[in-house]
């Protein structure tokens, strides 16, 4: 890379915005989750790095046999592919997971899933320069 | 200071559109430049054909008037398409925009308020 390049994408990553999208919505029953993933997959290439935070009932969207697809409505599956493209950043908060008696080994490994301690968010969500839920 | 509000629910079943009207109009009042972006369902906002109650208020009509007192309506594009809302049924001045426009705003914004019920 030229030392302009190297400049430019320096200038660029401070330049990057930081932006955390939070759902806590449930798969079933409302569209949040697929268009909070819709929402992130369009940030790519804008200057904006997205993470995904899965929360409160969202989390049960990460069960291997979570597939509101069989009442009809919109698959989750649809997010993984883009989910490995950009290998888009998602948590999912580990005390939502046991309130659900979510195991880790239930988990599709499609999510590519992190999970983060309740006491660890304050500090994980100032670390973002933008909050926007769903 | 840049303000966006960004909506995701219908007028006339949940009142967010009518909280982003409000705070706009304080927003403006108070010099700062306002966006307003419509995702999913609110992009129904827009539609100039609605048809409220006399004594109801009438949400295109206010944001139309935002309109003209320069905050600048978004309206996505694929949101809008996917519920039948056309270039012809939408206020004057609105624009049809999508993700990529709403990361722009994210990015340029000093405040981004995405209100969901």
């Amino acid at each position: 890379m030229s030392p302009i390049g190297i400049l430019t994408l320096c200038h660029r990553e401070e330049d990057m915005k930081k932006v955390l999208f939070a759902v806590y919505t449930s798969p079933a029953g409302s569209i949040w989750i697929n268009e909070t993933f819709r929402c992130i997959f369009g940030m790519y290439g804008q200057d904006i790095e997205p993470v995904a935070l899965l929360l409160n009932e969202a989390v049960l969207a990460v069960h291997k046999n979570c597939k509101p697809e069989q009442c009809g409505v919109l698959p989750l599956s649809i997010t993984f592919k883009y989910i490995e493209k950009y290998q888009t950043k998602v948590y999912a908060v580990k005390e939502d997971l046991e309130k659900y008696n979510i195991k880790e080994d239930e988990i599709d490994p499609r999510w590519n899933l992190q999970l983060i301690l309740k006491s660890d968010l304050a500090e994980f969500v100032h670390s973002f320069d933008n909050v926007i839920f769903f | 200071m840049i303000i966006t509000i960004q909506t995701n629910v219908p007028p006339y079943t949940n009142e967010d559109l009518d909280t982003a009207i409000h705070l706009a109009e304080v927003f403006l009042a108070r010099g700062h430049k306002v966006n307003i972006f419509l995702f999913a369902d609110s992009v129904l906002s827009a539609n100039k054909f609605v048809k409220p109650m006399r004594i109801d208020r009438n949400i295109p009509m206010k944001l139309q008037e935002l309109i003209s007192k320069g905050v600048e309506v978004h309206i996505c594009g694929l949101c809008a398409e996917y519920r039948g809302l056309t270039e012809d049924m939408k206020i004057e001045g609105s624009k049809f925009s999508g993700v990529p426009e709403m990361a722009a705003l994210i990015y340029e914004s000093d405040r981004y308020i995405n209100l969901m019920p």
